[in-house]
């Protein structure tokens, strides 16, 4: 059986031309920034291929713990790679590649002011809502904690926790924060600044900076050394740039 | 459209109902017409994956595939790949996981023969194996097919195991339905309803040849 299994999967790994296939593991609020990224890379590279994973960046710290075979993990925060250290599991030292930022999104149709200081949210919470408000699941994605201590620090955790429904990953929370359901959504500022997202509604820049980490793995090749040199050279960091991150050292 | 994701969906449930077509009859056989203590404990084994979320089943799978555990230890040293988000791991797991649907039209169809027939069959000089290949096998037919093929279709299918201990990575334990759950979140609606519409034609497809040809085996 096992032997069949390996003869089948060579046949195939021989069919898709030798090329290196690098896996990644990144963050959900990657995902509208890191394709372009890529597409340039591979276009400089004739034989490395990168494949890439998105999920809450806790979930895939979990799952690289438990020997989920990815080269790089680019994380949301620096607080899912610390067990990662900890735990010896990664080559070399942290890097930064871009900071993340917050922004609390409404549809059209909901009349909730957009402020700072979340008066509007607070009064709309305080008129019995009918419609919920959209965070990532603060255990384990890093945008949700952000929201969670920014409404903690505003005093409107307490008012919006029964009104709460929590989404899996950024990429989920996105997608219910434009369900008509939910009237405000606390999603990564990359994911508003989306044309699809953009043209549903209207965004606030939130003062939330998420220092985004990235590591090698153990399992690291030479060609994921070289994808992380290019993601922090001048080319990767314009289109961090243009999607509403911020990049380390760049005003 | 994920090309890969569709050949490594193909793969796993060709592979799983591959394997339960040979260890599906053995239970089904093994429990069709023998009476001993513990038979309804090892049906209600069989039947468990049924009935339980998948979510119980991945945990479970998750923590004993972990190279600390003993099952993934034991699998590394015997093959030095580790069991947990690979295509082998979610092997194992689509096997418990399509078990019952393999095992329970089986084992009907096997109960259904008349004990009088087999004792005919012996009364005629056939052996127990002869019997089963000759007399029980061919009138099985109907539920062996069906028990393949849903298995087959069932694995398709899985969602959830596949979720907690696949790890969505592409080439290896990205199937189709999680591609599908990846695009839908990526807003890429057309890449979703692609893939969508390949299940669909795929499960109703061969749904509808499982009842074509079952019938006409009735019919002889």
């Amino acid at each position: 059986m096992q032997r069949w299994l390996f003869l089948l999967f060579g046949l195939l790994a021989s069919l898709q031309l030798s090329a290196e296939t690098v896996h990644i593991a990144a963050a959900a609020n990657l995902r509208y920034v890191l394709p372009a990224i890529i597409t340039d890379f591979e276009a400089q590279q004739d034989k490395v291929k990168i494949a890439v994973t998105y999920a809450a960046s806790g979930n895939l710290s979990n799952q690289i713990r438990h020997g989920a075979p990815y080269q790089v993990f680019l994380s949301a925060d620096a607080e899912s790679v610390a067990p990662l250290i900890a735990g010896k599991l990664i080559r070399g030292q942290p890097f930064s590649y871009a900071d993340g930022q917050l922004a609390l999104f409404k549809k059209y149709d909901t009349n909730i002011e957009l402020d700072l200081n979340l008066a509007g949210l607070k009064r709309y919470l305080q008129t019995d809502p009918q419609q919920k408000i959209a965070i990532a699941n603060p255990l384990h994605a890093p945008y949700g904690r952000a929201a969670k201590s920014y409404m903690q620090h505003h005093d409107v955790w307490s008012l919006a926790e029964p009104y709460l429904v929590q989404a899996e990953n950024a990429g989920q929370l996105t997608q219910f924060t434009l369900t008509g359901n939910v009237a405000v959504g606390f999603i990564p500022l990359s994911h508003a600044q989306q044309a699809i997202v953009e043209q549903q509604g209207r965004y606030l820049k939130l003062p939330v900076i998420l220092n985004q980490q990235g590591i090698l793995t153990k399992q690291a090749t030479s060609a994921a050394e070289q994808f992380v040199a290019y993601l922090q050279g001048d080319c990767a960091r314009q289109h961090f740039l243009q999607q509403g991150f911020v990049v380390p050292g760049v005003p | 459209m994920d090309w890969q994701a569709l050949q490594v969906s193909l793969l796993l449930a060709a592979f799983t109902s591959a394997i339960l077509l040979p260890l599906g009859l053995l239970l089904a056989r093994g429990l069709a017409h023998q009476q001993f203590t513990g038979k309804y404990l090892i049906e209600a084994l069989i039947v468990l994956p049924l009935v339980l979320p998948p979510t119980v089943l991945g945990y479970f799978l998750l923590t004993a595939m972990d190279q600390n555990a003993l099952m993934g230890q034991w699998f590394y040293q015997l093959t030095g790949s580790q069991l947990a988000f690979s295509f082998n791991g979610l092997l194992l797991a689509s096997l418990i996981y399509s078990l019952p649907f393999a095992v329970q039209p089986m084992l009907r169809a096997l109960e259904q023969i008349p004990y009088g027939l087999r004792e005919a069959a012996w009364c005629s000089g056939l052996s127990r194996w002869q019997t089963f290949l000759k007399i029980e096998l061919p009138l099985a037919w109907p539920g062996i097919i069906t028990g393949l093929v849903l298995s087959f279709c069932h694995t398709l299918g899985e969602f959830g195991v596949v979720l907690m201990i696949g790890g969505n990575i592409a080439g290896e334990t990205r199937t189709l339905s999680i591609a599908i759950y990846d695009s839908v979140l990526a807003f890429d609606h057309a890449a979703a309803q692609q893939m969508s519409m390949v299940l669909l034609l795929i499960a109703l497809v061969t749904v509808t040849l499982v009842y074509w040809f079952n019938r006409r085996l009735m019919q002889i």
